[in-house]
């Protein structure tokens, strides 16, 4: 079930784990802040319930945090990333059916959960957003950006290319590069920030 | 507006998200560092088609602080220190390897020098192995088809006057004495052999 999106083999991952390694906690929260939305996609193959699946996501990141030195850069961090992910998974499923037969399905638990499987929670109602619009305004954003700019954005967010790679395929220095996809990010940012207002 | 250093500071921002930045130093992100870290995120996942339909845009704070919060630190890297077994058997298995390459190895040249060897050194060598011992050459006993047949007409000239000379018990004693004299032959050859 699932398998690791090949595209990531060239993600630069291993400064930033050398950082976490090294102590720098903060680095640790940039890998969350980058590797969320994929880890979301990977539990939720196994996982049905949409508060379940960050609480399971949550989990993987604590385990993958506590094993982080055991990471050897033999494969890319998002590979070993979604290996722990896919057996936490696996686990809380396995919990899951064992406790299954035993659950009250009138608890306030099953009350608390709306149509949609989401938790109905109000810890940070305000935090949790719709994604189908946003997805909207950022392809709108890419058909206005200039065509070097989203061939940039594109060949790094979607391809998983290296900037190195992308100096050679573009025939640009790597300076170039960065800059590029730093304005292609800044201009989609700003069209978000309005869609959020 | 923003000024040069803030521009640079946010490209900075944006190649590290990459992982393409070349700074070492503790990262120290602002609130505003993460929110546009958490944006950039979602641009790549939209990008790719990987938005969960619900974003909890406060899911990484939420994993930090737990981190925090139960004091949570990566577990040291194991080394496991070698047991008396674990060498034993590592040092057997490179001594049944070093015996099976030397093994392999004298096959080889063995093998190599017979398959190369001149014939005339082979033929010279077996007529050394069959050299004289203890003053009798086994040679003398390998005569070639001229010799036998002047041995074989040499008896038939003289069968008649030996036949008058040596009477029958004499002829047995003489084969008796020429079978013993070749059991000696071999009995030495066997045991010189044998001493080498």
């Amino acid at each position: 079930m699932g398998s690791v999106n090949e595209n990531f083999k060239a993600s630069n991952d291993e400064a930033i784990v050398k950082r976490v390694q090294e102590g720098d906690v903060e680095a640790y929260n940039l890998l969350v802040i980058k590797y969320q939305h994929k880890i979301f996609q990977v539990i939720g193959k196994f996982v049905n319930n949409q508060a379940d699946i960050a609480d399971v996501a949550q989990e993987a990141f604590i385990k993958a945090y506590r094993a982080i030195n055991s990471f050897r850069a033999d494969s890319s961090f998002y590979t070993w990333l979604y290996r722990i992910a896919v057996n936490t998974a696996k686990t809380h499923l396995e919990s899951n059916n064992k406790t299954r037969n035993h659950l009250d399905v009138d608890s306030p638990e099953f009350q608390s959960i709306d149509e949609q499987g989401v938790l109905a929670s109000s810890d940070t109602p305000d935090r949790i957003i719709e994604s189908q619009e946003l997805q909207q305004v950022i392809i709108d954003a890419m058909a206005d950006l200039p065509t070097e700019l989203s061939e940039a954005i594109t060949l790094r967010e979607v391809e998983g290319m290296s900037y190195e790679d992308m100096a050679v395929v573009l025939k640009v220095p790597i300076g170039t590069v960065r800059s590029r996809i730093f304005r292609a990010r800044q201009f989609i940012e700003q069209r978000m920030t309005k869609f959020a207002k | 507006m923003t000024t040069s250093h803030e521009s640079e500071n946010a490209e900075y921002l944006s190649a590290l998200f990459d992982g393409e930045s070349s700074q070492t130093e503790k990262l120290s992100l602002s609130a505003e560092h993460k929110q546009t870290l958490k944006n950039y995120s979602l641009i790549g996942a939209a990008l790719r088609n990987e938005l969960p339909r619900k974003v909890d845009m406060s899911f990484s704070d939420s994993v930090m602080n737990t981190i925090a919060k139960e004091k949570i630190v990566p577990e040291l890297k194991i080394i496991p220190v070698p047991t008396y077994k674990f060498v034993f058997r590592k040092v057997a298995t490179a001594v049944a390897q070093m015996a099976m390459v030397a093994s392999v190895a004298a096959v080889t040249v063995i093998g190599y020098q017979t398959f190369t060897a001149d014939s005339s050194v082979i033929q010279e060598s077996a007529s050394n192995a069959l050299g004289p011992v203890d003053g009798v050459n086994l040679a003398s006993y390998q005569t070639s088809s001229q010799a036998s047949n002047k041995i074989n007409l040499s008896t038939d000239e003289d069968k008649a006057e030996n036949a008058v000379k040596l009477n029958s018990s004499e002829l047995k004693k003489q084969q008796a004495l020429e079978v013993e004299r070749i059991n000696n032959y071999i009995r030495g050859y066997v045991v010189s052999t044998a001493s080498n």
